[in-house]
């Protein structure tokens, strides 16, 4: 039998198509049952709730039970399937069959119909557009049989090398090498096509069930691009439309005529944000792709001569019309890089000052190329439009001239060919020549003519007239302001105007100094501590070791009990963290598989803590958050034999996994499904513990039950993966007679698609500070979830209103609780910490309003600094205002150690999440406030205070700043002392009023005593208006001598300013020798 | 090729290069203007960069007359 080029084509498709239709088979036999049982795993793991349902399909002849669920976890699954196919997306070039097959399978949704319109392209494009492009070719219209190539678009490098098999087979070996000989006949072309795009699903789907059997949850592939399918099937609007394409589009700089005319683009900008940040990125990766791929071949089939041509020898030239159009296209690619060349070096701050070619064009440039890959089309895109429009006679007569070894070539080649070599390298030379003029060109230009003409002007009209930069500056503002959700930011100045405080005013904030919280963090250690005692399974930690103080946490929370808002630190004592080296360990520790003391709890009020309540009812500790819990998988059971756990309990919650003895030794968390059923096929690790905690013990047919995923923050990210993994913030919380941790999930998206929209470059000291992903840009709060600490069931709630925690509900909505957990609504929120901070860091700068002071930078603010350094953790505390957070900076224009703002956060239900900006006068006005380290160095250095530390020795407290009522602000700082029996006893309490006049910064209203409300009364007694309190022997001002030696001093006078300053320092040498009770 | 169509292609094809010119020189205008703005601004150094413009910019209009003038031009030459 004679083998014809139609029967391999036969042949090689219906293989081709035999392993599609395997390709079912195999994906649902398999790796579909093999997903159910994971998640069956899973499910049992992960305590979920959601139910395994099977659901019948039938395609063609095919009919499956696909398993599926209405739990988190396997939403997860079901959204990577969905960025899995999305991404598939990116091998189908742009083929006119292939969008035939998918809209008309989207349209009539038959696969039938669908493959009915294909094979009806197939034949439409093979024998008529195939034998007219042909026709044509030969007929000497090139350029009109490439358009026509694109159209029937059936290139393959398989059938060409076929082709060549075929023809050398066939033993006539003269192949037609033409590219555009490349057309692979339909069904060969198509049967590849689909065996691609199957087996690039068939390959993501194996990444996805192999992921789901992993512990990490970032393993989960394509989930962006999930999100964004599932999203949009499921009816999230993005609310783009053309209309607003067109205003975006319009708003940009070419309209930018006049730079008080900008108009009304906030709202646009505000509008796009959503496609901008979610879509976007998403459909432009894939979009490029296509347009790509489909257009690198259009400048291979318009670049590379034909057959004919180069049998001719005859110089091949494009037709202009389609070198134009391929140029066009290479153009669209080059276009952001031109933008990102034009503005990016202006704006980072070169400036037009720096204009040349050295700065403004090439370094940048260079960077451009190195960053992305886009250098290859943009100099394709000039190459090929010099080459389009060189005429060839200057290409010879350079060469001629320049060249003396040309006549040697001629010779040597043939005046033909030495034509054609002689042009091409010509070409390329003029090529880089130009290439290097137009630079040179285009930068000379800008420099001679724009900087004179229009940025000096421009320059010149800001100086004289700045507020015309403010619709620019407005714009900025308004739109980093919902990128960085800083819309609901409340500011407002202190008053500066002080009512003598009278023994009413210490009365109406009695309540305030019941709830100060007095105690801080590493005072509450040290409480626990004693608490806690000597177990050995647990952290106790210690103030000096950071290590300790890394496993345990302590939080400062308020909750309702018993009908009062009771302020409580609570500190965590989790299981112990080690490697498991010695053999003792095992021996000590082999059934502690919980912390049996759970939290230790502390009134913030106390003055004297002597012993901690427990509000926690619930305190066995088996799920955590601390780095133990991610480490230490545990046995909790083992059948056949009794074992007592630590305080003689046994776990009774859900999510044990029994394994029998032989798979122990293989054993390994991550791999545990597998081994369940199948036997020891992923044997990856075995360093686990197990290996080594059940050697030996295979003769007595052990089986053992385990508790795995301890970590509460793990399982979280497990039912919620999209969420950024960045700081939790989790806290404890009594739920009635459960105990749950609360932890917060944030996302941040993409901003560099987002007109006007600022990158940040974060300063060290400060991106510890506030857990920033820089790679994004713009965040917000989307989940919280309690996770319990007994069984580990996680309960997500998603319950705000923005644009992403709409996007989160569209996907996981039906899945999670949309509002506030009920019991919280009355007491237990609080805000996180790290991601607030990262909030108000934005606003340091975003905060400012007009934009000559922007301008001038003097209002921006800034960290404090201290000797100890930064304050570097929100502190939570109770104001006027309720329960909330509170974070001090200092301004850049300060002249003196003041503070310039509070920021505030409210954990009250009812604003939950609303800031308050509180700014203090820093000039013009007739007080001042005292920053934080200030305060603090003040107190310290009073003269009875530093002799009470010399003496005492006492533990000195975290400083605060406190609200009160009437308008006062005042720090508190506690001294403590551990005394017999580690009890941690409160010896002094010393407060200063935060204000104090300008130009007096020696007169300060400070006080101390045993309680705050004997400090509060000395400090007062410092101002005028206050009856001085009984046992205080004798008050003295010095007041009226001080301004008296001021007034000498500035008069030169220094005689009468060194009398002045004797009586001083007499009544101070006085002050050290009487008893000082209350302050003064 | 006619003659009086090879001059009729000339003028549109100088015609296009004005045009293209003018909005060339329009377009690097409206930057210098631009980062002059933003220099008078006087961001501070941790504004790395203001994202201005979507990615789809107006040059597409310029690069279009460019190709099509050149192409014009070719034919006149009488090439193809």
């Amino acid at each position: 039998m004679k083998v014809t080029k139609y029967m391999l084509t036969i042949v090689f498709a219906s293989s081709i198509l035999i392993l599609i239709i395997l390709f079912p088979i195999l994906y649902f036999r398999y790796y579909i049952p093999l997903l159910d049982k994971i998640y069956d795993l899973e499910r049992n793991l992960l305590v979920l709730d959601g139910e395994v349902n099977y659901k019948t399909h039938s395609i063609l002849f095919w009919k499956f039970e696909i398993p599926y669920s209405n739990g988190l976890f396997y939403r997860n699954i079901i959204v990577s399937f969905y960025g899995t196919i999305f991404n598939a997306l990116n091998i189908i070039p742009l083929d006119p069959g292939m969008i035939i097959f998918g809209t008309s399978l989207l349209m009539t949704k038959s696969f039938l119909i669908a493959l009915l319109s294909l094979a009806l392209w197939s034949f439409f494009s093979h024998y008529g557009l195939l034998r007219l492009r042909n026709r044509l070719a030969n007929g000497g219209r090139g350029t009109l049989a490439i358009i026509l190539d694109l159209l029937i678009w059936r290139y393959s490098v398989l059938w060409l090398g076929f082709m060549v098999l075929l023809n050398t087979a066939r033993r006539k070996p003269r192949e037609d090498w033409d590219i555009r000989s490349w057309h692979a006949h339909p069904l060969f072309y198509y049967s590849l096509v689909f065996g691609l795009l199957f087996f690039s699903l068939l390959r993501g789907a194996m990444s996805v069930v192999s992921a789901a059997s992993a512990t990490p949850p970032e393993q989960l592939p394509n989930l962006e691009e999930g999100m964004f399918l599932y999203a949009y099937s499921h009816g999230y609007n993005f609310s783009f439309t053309i209309d607003t394409a067109k205003k975006l589009y319009k708003m940009h700089l070419t309209n930018f005529d006049e730079y008080y005319k900008l108009g009304d683009v906030v709202g646009i900008i505000k509008g796009a944000i959503p496609f901008l940040t979610l879509a976007y990125p998403v459909l432009s990766g894939l979009f490029w792709r296509i347009i790509g791929t489909a257009f690198l071949w259009l400048v291979f089939l318009s670049v590379l001569p034909g057959r004919k041509e180069i049998l001719n020898l005859k110089r091949y030239r494009l037709g202009p019309r389609l070198a134009a159009f391929a140029v066009l296209i290479q153009g669209f690619r080059t276009l952001s890089l031109y933008w990102d060349m034009v503005f990016s070096n202006m704006i980072v701050g070169y400036g037009p000052d720096n204009l040349d070619l050295a700065e403004t064009f090439v370094t940048p440039m260079w960077n451009q190329f190195r960053l992305r890959i886009n250098w290859f089309w943009w100099l394709a895109a000039i190459i090929l439009l010099i080459y389009v429009a060189l005429p060839e006679r200057i290409d010879l007569v350079i060469f001629k001239r320049f060249f003396p070894f040309s006549s040697w070539l001629r010779r040597r080649l043939g005046e033909d060919d030495f034509k054609q070599v002689a042009s091409s390298v010509s070409e390329t030379a003029i090529a880089v020549a130009l290439l290097i003029l137009m630079i040179a060109l285009i930068s000379g230009y800008t420099n001679f003519f724009f900087k004179p003409n229009v940025v000096t002007p421009v320059q010149e009209d800001i100086q004289a007239h700045p507020q015309r930069l403010k619709p620019l500056y407005d714009v900025i503002r308004e739109v980093n302001r919902f990128v960085y959700d800083l819309e609901d930011v409340e500011y407002s100045w202190v008053s500066t105007e002080f009512k003598n405080p009278s023994k009413d005013w210490i009365d109406s904030n009695g309540y305030l100094f019941d709830v100060m919280r007095v105690i801080d963090k590493e005072r509450a250690y040290l409480i626990s501590r004693k608490e806690i005692g000597q177990r050995p399974y647990v952290v106790i930690p210690d103030p000096d070791n950071p290590y300790t103080m890394k496993e345990a946490d302590a939080d400062f929370i308020v909750l309702k009990l018993g009908g009062k808002e009771v302020p409580l630190w609570v500190v965590e004592v989790p299981l112990k963290h080690g490697s498991p080296v010695t053999n003792d360990f095992f021996r000590m520790r082999q059934y502690y598989t919980h912390s049996d003391v759970g939290f230790v709890t502390i009134i913030a009020g106390e003055e004297n803590v002597t012993e901690a309540i427990q509000v926690f009812k619930e305190k066995r500790m088996y799920f955590g958050t601390s780095r133990a819990y991610e480490e230490i998988k545990w046995v909790c059971k083992v059948k056949g034999e009794d074992i007592v756990e630590v305080g003689n309990v046994s776990y009774e919650g859900k999510g044990i996994v029994w394994i029998s003895a032989p798979k122990i030794y293989f054993f390994d968390h991550r791999y545990a499904g597998l081994l369940l059923d199948t036997g020891p096929r992923a044997l990856r690790k075995t360093n686990s513990v197990f290996y080594w905690r059940f050697k030996g013990y295979e003769r007595k047919n052990l089986t053992v039950g385990l508790i795995l995923y301890r970590s509460l923050p793990e399982r979280f990210n497990y039912y919620l993966m999209p969420l950024d993994k960045t700081n939790y913030d989790e806290y404890p919380l009594p739920l009635n007679d459960r105990t749950v941790y609360l932890m917060w999930g944030a996302k941040f998206f993409d901003i560099k698609n987002i007109l006007f929209a600022i990158e940040w470059k974060v300063p060290e000291d400060v991106a510890s500070l506030i857990d920033y992903p820089e790679q994004k840009g713009g965040g917000r709060l989307v989940s919280l979830a309690l996770g319990d600490i007994y069984d580990g069931t996680v309960e997500i709630y998603l319950p705000f209103n923005d644009f992403l925690s709409k996007y989160f509900k569209a996907v996981y909505g039906d899945l999670v609780n949309e509002d506030f957990p009920e019991e919280l609504k009355d007491g237990g929120l609080r805000y996180p910490e790290r991601y607030f901070l990262y909030r108000q860091y934005f606003d340091w700068y975003l905060h400012v309003e007009d934009v000559s002071t922007f301008r001038s930078g003097e209002d921006f603010f800034r960290l404090h600094t201290a000797p100890e350094g930064p304050i570097t953790e929100l502190r939570y505390v109770i104001y006027p205002e309720g329960f909330v957070g509170i974070y001090p900076v200092g301004v850049m224009g300060a002249k003196g150690p003041n503070i310039g703002a509070l920021y505030v956060i409210s954990n009250e239900y009812e604003n939950f999440g609303s800031v308050k900006c509180y700014r203090f006068p820093i000039k013009d006005s007739p007080y001042l406030f005292f920053s934080p380290s200030k305060a603090k160095s003040n107190i310290l250095s009073l003269p009875e205070i530093e002799q009470y530390i010399r003496l005492k020795n006492p533990i000195i407290g975290q400083i605060i700043l406190y609200k009160l009522n009437g308008d006062y602000w005042m720090y508190v700082l506690p001294f403590y002392r551990v005394g017999a029996g580690g009890v941690v006893q409160i010896v002094r309490i010393s407060v200063l009023f935060a204000h104090y006049p300008v130009g007096r910064e020696v007169e300060f209203y400070v006080g101390w005593g045993e309680s705050i409300e004997k400090a509060v009364l000395a400090a007062s007694a410092r101002m005028i208006g206050i009856e001085v309190p009984e046992n205080v022997t004798k008050v003295i001002d010095i007041k009226a001598l001080v301004e008296e030696f001021y007034k000498y001093k500035e008069q030169g006078d220094f005689i009468n300013a060194w009398k002045i300053a004797e009586k001083i320092m007499e009544i101070l040498k006085e002050a050290e020798r009487i008893e000082i009770v209350g302050g003064g | 090729m006619p003659k009086i169509s090879r001059i009729a292609l000339i003028g549109l094809g100088i015609l296009l290069g004005i045009i293209f010119l003018i909005s060339f020189v329009m377009v690097l205008r409206n930057s210098m203007f631009y980062a002059a703005l933003m220099e008078g601004l006087k961001l501070p150094e941790e504004f790395v960069f203001i994202g201005t413009v979507l990615r789809i910019a107006p040059e597409v209009s310029i690069i279009s007359i460019i190709l099509i003038m050149i192409s014009v031009f070719m034919k006149a030459k009488g090439e193809n």
